[in-house]
């Protein structure tokens, strides 16, 4: 028993947060093109992580293309004019030729929704895509399918892989080290001049996409109503991947617009991690991507101010699956010093085992999981989301009422100083973790250096964070969770259908 | 068993057959040529890149120190995984995992434990898998000592009871339920339990039958597994070496008594042939096939990896996503698995999603490609270029310290070969096209498949017939 009463001593004396801050030898330079470059050798590796995000995700989108980003991201694995393909003049006229067949599609759909009577018109749509069929099949004779995958494979890359979210969209790739000018110069020709062959092939890729990741998901089902919900004006209202409606309609012309628009070099940011001579890559990149023109980027979406809310909104979805609740409320954007305060908020609330709904909601066997969300959403004001679903016959009203209340508690009551420090320090081991991993810490480098405008502002965030007090959580709390400021949606599963 | 495909279906796949035909690009040129330099690396090896000690209670110990990140991660790899259950005992693994990790030590309550890692930003979790138990815990390096001490004596003398036993099989019951919400994993449960039959890993994504495993099956199965010698035990990190492994070894005491590494039952193995369905209205289908096929020991190991570095598990380089996403867009993901790093018999699968309407051709398509594999109709610069990819990608297993040290402790648990990684490229450079060829053949053989579809599968019945007889699975919903 003298050992339990030595932990309780332990834990009394000593001192939270971490005894050295994390040094991380980044170099940083900048092209005369726009182009920031994040260097990170190191010599216990044979590997090289790469990532570079592109300043540009859903939330740059308008409604009619929603889900561009995305599909642009998976256009620039197609190739360029010189990878995966044995002629790209003989390729452009039969793209060309989708392209205007397209067009047709796109005029008769525009007719139809517009409730202009048309014969046949159904079928006439049919046909227009059998014949972009037909010519897609043709071009295969030029296309050397799925190349830049097979050609970097073969070489050792193990990681060549892209994801695109609501402010960024990511390129990343695994290598050993004597691929780095294999990557260069890859990266650099799709940055350049990547050619969008197959795109409608494509197109049918990414609505399978969208119906094994959203449309068949209820929890994905319910988080898409609740931001439709939740923002009434800005791009964050709908999901990265877009609506269906838009993508049946995207043209090549507007992913290759859009890739005009955003894919520059002053948009974006390359990081490297691993095995590497700096100086020597520092003039490798210069050398491949020093001479793509830098260009003007579009004005930011975050013209579109949300305005505030003005009352509790709430709405139903009915599906099959495990009831959940989510509630959701406006939050500060990652730059606001108030965002790690709401950091520190979410740990007290959901962290670990000792998190205060973890221990309201699953300890007792209320709920099956409670967990927050809706985090990428960084560059600009978003929302903080709790989700959890139900579980011991329990309801959604009641998990919503025991949530209220320890929100509640958080506005009204003194957070234990325990509580808060064990909240701060848990931020600090996050980061920690983060920083090594060399596949987080390049997410890690790019965020700084995207959103503070410096590589290491992960130490800014740890300091802002040990000065985190007591009134800080108590007056965001007070601001943020509000009835006004408060969306709720509910997922109900529908009866079981009737089998046939 | 042969598959009929329609004409215009052979149309399309015989692009599949062209494709590795097809000359390299410019681009793709320039790219071999600007990688063709060799990679300056050696194997890690122990003593040299890292230690590994056999501790005075058994335990082995891999540490390797690295004060660059003021974090201490460590990993225990323990024998003790589904593989090792009896058959009327299922889920004692993972609920034995389970409770060592909520139910804290005799000498550390589950309380305390929790507060500890809280007020240090510690991190926990023990969870069981087919064949091993994995423990990964990280602390921030000051506070290393308190991650060591709570590892070791959760591990040595855990405190088991009967409130916690109910509160953990409630929870794996109510997770199970949420986890097959998702029709994919619904898919995945029921392959398992229709291709492993009787074996443990039947029931590896099942609640079933928990609630008759009682505390006693728990403590009995932590004394036959968790012995020191059958713990693996891996430090990477800002640490001091001397120090940590003390503190291991002064709080890991208590242990059950060291014996022989227990072998697992590797049954021949079992077909099932046949189509098993489980109708839900939604508007995709999730698709499982395969067989249970090789041993780690099997002769043919390599060449099994290459083909399924070939197949499906080689990402967007595979034949599967080339085919069916890129040139049919019938899947987003489309893969498949042959894992033989296991102390089992492991199974063959190649699984996607794909719209009703394109279930059957997604099917033929994927049959197609194993057919080239198993008819040799695989092309020489794809033979190549899969075999090249499989050796240079070999290195990427050695990404970290944290890594190098799993790979290691793996090859030790899985008891392989001391030369087995340093040989390792030459050996996959030395596979053939015929042998390539005889492991499909062996190994995937469509008559002794079992396809199993969560989807609006019903009116696919007819035209499912062609894949083997029907069945139809019942399938509990998840709301209730």
């Amino acid at each position: 028993m003298h050992r339990l009463l030595l932990f309780f001593t332990l834990l009394a004396s000593l001192p939270p947060f971490l005894h050295a801050d994390p040094v991380i030898n980044v170099q940083t330079h900048r092209l005369d093109n726009g182009l920031t470059v994040l260097l990170v050798p190191r010599t216990d590796t044979p590997l090289v992580h790469s990532l570079i995000r592109y300043r540009v995700g859903s939330a740059n989108e308008h409604e009619g293309i929603t889900g561009i980003s995305h599909m642009l991201e998976h256009m620039m694995f197609k190739g360029t004019r010189e990878l995966q393909t044995l002629s790209y003049e003989q390729e452009i006229p039969l793209m060309e030729g989708q392209d205007d067949l397209f067009s047709e599609v796109l005029r008769f759909r525009q007719q139809k929704a517009l409730g202009v009577p048309l014969p046949d018109v159904d079928r006439q749509i049919q046909q227009l895509l059998f014949k972009i069929k037909g010519l897609g099949i043709s071009q295969k004779r030029y296309t050397v399918q799925n190349e830049v995958d097979v050609a970097t494979f073969q070489v050792g890359f193990s990681r060549l892989n892209a994801d695109t979210s609501f402010d960024r969209t990511h390129y990343d790739e695994l290598f050993p080290s004597n691929c780095l000018e294999a990557w260069a110069y890859f990266e650099s020709a799709r940055m350049r001049e990547p050619v969008f062959r197959e795109f409608h092939s494509e197109r049918d890729v990414v609505l399978e996409e969208r119906r094994q990741t959203h449309e068949t998901q209820p929890a994905v089902l319910l988080d898409e109503t609740l931001l439709a919900t939740a923002f009434l004006c800005h791009p964050y209202r709908w999901e990265t991947i877009g609506s269906r409606s838009d993508a049946e309609n995207w043209t090549r012309a507007d992913v290759a617009n859009y890739h005009h628009l955003y894919y520059a070099p002053n948009n974006a940011i390359i990081v490297l991690v691993g095995n590497f001579q700096p100086e020597a890559t520092l003039a490798l990149i210069k050398r491949y991507f020093g001479k793509i023109p830098s260009q003007t980027i579009p004005r930011p979406a975050s013209l579109a101010f949300e305005p505030p809310q003005t009352g509790e909104k709430l709405v139903t979805v009915h599906y099959p699956g495990m009831p959940r609740i989510s509630l959701a409320f406006h939050r500060p954007q990652a730059n606001s010093p108030d965002f790690p305060i709401l950091e520190v908020i979410d740990y007290i609330l959901t962290g670990g085992r000792n998190g205060w709904l973890y221990r309201e909601l699953v300890k007792p066997g209320l709920a099956g999981t409670v967990e927050s969300g809706n985090w990428e959403q960084r560059r600009y004001p978003g929302l903080y989301t709790l989700t959890a679903t139900v579980a011991g016959g329990a309801t959604p009203d009641r998990l919503k009422e025991i949530i209220l209340g320890q929100l509640d508690a958080l506005r009204n009551r003194p957070i234990p100083a325990r509580t808060l420090e064990a909240a701060k320090t848990a931020l600090a081991g996050r980061m920690l973790r983060a920083l090594s991993d060399p596949t987080a810490l390049a997410v890690v480098l790019a965020d700084g250096q995207d959103l503070f405008g410096d590589a290491s502002a992960y130490n800014t965030y740890l300091d802002r964070v040990r000065a985190i007090r007591e009134e800080d959580i108590q007056r965001v709390a007070r601001q943020i969770f509000t009835e006004n400021n408060r969306t709720v949606a509910v997922l109900i599963p529908e009866p079981e259908p009737v089998k046939p | 068993m042969k598959h009929t495909v329609t004409p215009m279906i052979l149309f399309i796949l015989c692009g599949f057959l062209l494709a590795g035909e097809e000359p390299a690009s410019k681009g793709a040129q320039i790219i071999a040529r600007l990688a063709s330099a060799p990679l300056d690396w050696k194997l890690p090896s122990p003593g040299r890149d890292f230690q590994k000690t056999t501790l005075d209670s058994g335990v082995t110990a891999y540490t390797k120190a690295d004060p660059s990140i003021p974090l201490v991660r460590l990993r225990c790899l323990i024998r003790a995984g589904a593989i090792f259950e009896k058959p009327y005992r299922p889920q004692v693994a993972r609920l034995t995992a389970r409770m060592i990790r909520e139910s804290g030590s005799t000498v550390l309550p589950a309380e305390s434990l929790e507060s500890l890692l809280d007020l240090y930003a510690g991190e926990l979790t023990i969870t069981a898998g087919p064949d091993w138990v994995e423990v990964n815990g990280s602390i921030p390096s000051n506070h290393a000592g308190t991650l060591v001490q709570a590892t070791a004596k959760l591990l040595s003398r855990p405190a088991f009871t009967e409130e916690k036993l109910a509160w953990c099989v409630k929870r794996i019951q109510t997770e199970e339920r949420d986890a097959a919400e998702d029709p994919f994993y619904l898919c995945g449960r029921k392959f398992c339990q229709m291709v492993f039959g009787d074996h443990p890993w039947a029931r590896l994504h099942d609640a079933e039958g928990m609630d008759r495993v009682t505390l006693d099956d728990v403590r009995r199965f932590f004394g036959d597994h968790y012995f020191p010698r059958n713990i693996q035990l891996i430090l990477t990190g800002d640490f001091k070496e001397k120090t940590l492994l003390e503190t291991w070894d002064r709080e890991y005491t208590e242990t059950p008594p060291n014996r022989d590494l227990p072998n697992p039952p590797v049954p021949e193995p079992r077909f099932t042939p046949g189509v098993y369905l489980v109708q839900k209205d939604i508007a995709q289908t999730s698709i499982y096939f395969g067989l249970q096929a090789a041993t780690r020991d099997a002769p043919d190991l390599l060449p099994i990896q290459l083909l399924n570095h070939m197949v499906g598990g080689s990402s967007f380089a595979s034949k599967f996503t080339q085919q069916v996403r890129d040139k049919e867009g019938l899947a987003y993901r489309v893969d498949s698995l042959f894992d033989t790093e296991t102390l089992g018999r492991c199974a063959f699968i190649a699984r996607c999603r794909t719209r009703p309407e394109t279930t059957v051709r997604a099917l033929d398509a994927m049959l197609w490609i194993l057919d080239g594999f198993r008819e040799g109709r695989i092309t020489e610069p794809d033979f190549q270029s899969g075999r090249s990819g499989l050796r240079t990608g070999f290195v990427k297993r050695f990404g970290s310290a944290r890594d190098v040290l799993g790979v290691f402790a793996l090859a030790d648990l899985l008891g392989l070969p001391g030369n087995f990684f340093e040989t390792y490229q030459n050996r996959v450079q030395a596979i053939t096209q015929a042998e390539l060829q005889a492991a499909a053949r062996h190994y995937l053989d469509p008559a002794h498949m079992t396809f199993v579809l969560v989807g609006n599968v019903r009116p696919l019945e007819d035209q499912l017939r062609k894949f083997g007889p029907i069945f139809y699975l019942e399938e509990a919903h998840p709301s209730r």
